[in-house]
């Protein structure tokens, strides 16, 4: 048997090519739409991609993409924090210990199993249609996602670095930094991708049933007067940013905690 | 406990495999160790040397017994290196010395374990012995009165195992500070050991306990060897395969 190496230049070129391929598939996808906004011949129906761009651009230079926009982030950005920071420490306490994870488990089965829908109007109900309101609902239905994701990485945490922990006397504030949040940071990772990317689809169904601003209220409005334009507009510009934030923030962030482990 | 760093009494210690009875591994393991005591503990592969150190190291306490020893600094060397692979190997050794230590600290720890110059490489970066040398740099780095060493020698070449072997027993000496190895080399050990205890059998138990002769006297550290390998034919095997 005879074979090479393919090398590391070969990678490149095998990398540049894929990003290529991205490009023509998407540009493929904007042809496909156009042809098919042709062929429907209503604009009511199917809006070509230039008729979206114009429309977009008309709200971004009027002020009311941008503010809309602001006001889901800010809501997404709050209910975001707050899921992270409870599901994060209740999956770690529930991942080192058996005896918290059996308590919390059955709360957990059925938070998971729980139509988002149902946490959302249930919320509006109990707190009123505010921000507080909108924020916890959201909160709430990201929450044991990320709980179960963190729980799988404190049970995967290496107990012979536990050992080594104990046996040299290392403090709490160091183990943390040091030890254990390194090994987590994976799971982490994971837990904030996904959970971004949930977290914002419920925020405009939060939106969409009880504020007064914000992309799902303005995508409600738009579906009441039969505006596909408008709805395709804030739907492709709100998934770009978030898409955005995703790539540009967190796979950076992401990359560098799993540095160590490129050869 | 009469002044000794370490005092272990392990009556029973059991392990449970899933959808079986408790089976016991060790019974009847007495042993205590004095300050600046060095100890070796002998025994076949499996026998539940390394279930011996993590009971006295606190990290098993699932037994019947006890183990005594006061508020000590330790210093371990597990079987497997366990650096952390995020940390450079200075940052390994930083992480568990004092927040005053210094560069020049952890040079001197590097050299005197014959790894010098690797301070800024990670774990991946080295080979299974040089990463074996940084633990037992890490060990040392806590300036321990306990060390525990689990066969930190194994997979490094005899020359190197030696000189190492006489590194720590000379820091021990100096430092009166007492050592528990687990090992299968006796020649080795015989060289720097001042007490070897001996587990055998199925359960294990403590089934010997030896004085080593001082190291001026060749003729009974030689005798020595020769007993043990006759009444224990595991180490003669375990030294061949050395």
């Amino acid at each position: 048997m005879e074979f090479f190496g393919t090398g590391r230049m070969a990678a490149g070129r095998q990398a540049s090519g894929h990003q290529l391929a991205r490009l023509i598939s998407l540009a493929g996808f904007i042809f496909l739409w156009w042809a098919a906004a042709r062929l429907a011949g209503t604009p009511q129906l199917l809006p070509a991609p230039q008729v979206v761009a114009r429309f977009a651009w008309g709200q971004v230079l009027s002020g009311a993409m941008p503010l809309n926009l602001g006001i889901t982030m800010l809501r997404v950005a709050a209910a975001f924090l707050l899921s992270m920071a409870i599901g994060v420490v209740a999956g770690y306490i529930a991942g080192r210990s058996p005896r918290a994870d059996a308590v919390m488990d059955p709360w957990l089965v059925i938070a998971l199993n729980l139509p988002v829908l149902v946490v959302i109007i249930l919320v509006y109900i109990w707190v009123g249609l505010n921000e507080l309101a909108a924020v916890l609902a959201v909160a709430i239905a990201k929450t044991p996602t990320v709980m179960v994701t963190l729980r799988e990485g404190a049970r995967a945490l290496d107990p012979g670095l536990d050992d080594l922990a104990h046996v040299f006397r290392i403090g709490r504030l160091k183990r943390l930094r040091r030890v254990v949040l390194p090994q987590l940071a994976p799971y982490l990772a994971a837990a904030a991708r996904g959970g971004l990317s949930i977290t914002w689809k419920i925020v405009l169904i939060v939106e969409l049933l009880g504020r007064p601003n914000g992309v799902g209220f303005v995508l409600n409005l738009f579906f009441q007067d039969f505006n596909v334009a408008g709805i395709l507009a804030y739907g492709f510009v709100f998934a770009a940013v978030m898409l955005l934030i995703e790539t540009v923030l967190l796979q950076r962030w992401e990359r560098r905690v799993n540095d160590w482990r490129r050869p | 406990m009469t002044g000794a760093v370490l005092d272990v009494r392990i009556d029973v210690k059991s392990v449970r495999e899933p959808g079986s009875e408790p089976r016991p591994i060790l019974h009847d393991v007495c042993f205590s160790a004095e300050p600046g005591e060095f100890l070796a503990l002998f025994g076949p592969s499996g026998t539940g040397k390394t279930t011996t150190l993590r009971i006295a190291l606190g990290l098993d306490t699932d037994f019947q017994g006890f183990v005594r020893r006061p508020d000590l600094r330790v210093g371990v060397v597990f079987q497997e290196p366990r650096l952390l692979p995020w940390l450079t190997v200075a940052d390994n050794l930083r992480l568990v010395m004092s927040d005053g230590a210094s560069v020049a600290d952890i040079v001197r720890l590097l050299q005197q374990v014959e790894v010098p110059g690797i301070e800024q490489r990670r774990p991946r970066e080295l080979s299974l012995g040089m990463a074996r040398r940084v633990a037992l740099a890490r060990a040392l780095a806590v300036d321990p009165q306990l060390l525990v060493l689990d066969e930190p020698f194994a997979s490094l070449d005899p020359a190197l195992a030696a000189r190492l072997a006489g590194t720590v027993s000379r820091w021990a000496r100096q430092r009166g500070a007492t050592v528990l190895l687990a090992t299968h080399d006796v020649d080795q050990t015989l060289d720097i050991a001042g007490r070897v205890l001996v587990l055998d059998g199925r359960p294990a138990t403590l089934a010997a306990s030896f004085e080593v002769p001082r190291h001026s006297d060749p003729g009974g550290v030689a005798e020595l060897r020769a007993l043990l390998v006759e009444r224990f034919p595991f180490l003669a095997r375990a030294d061949a395969a050395n």
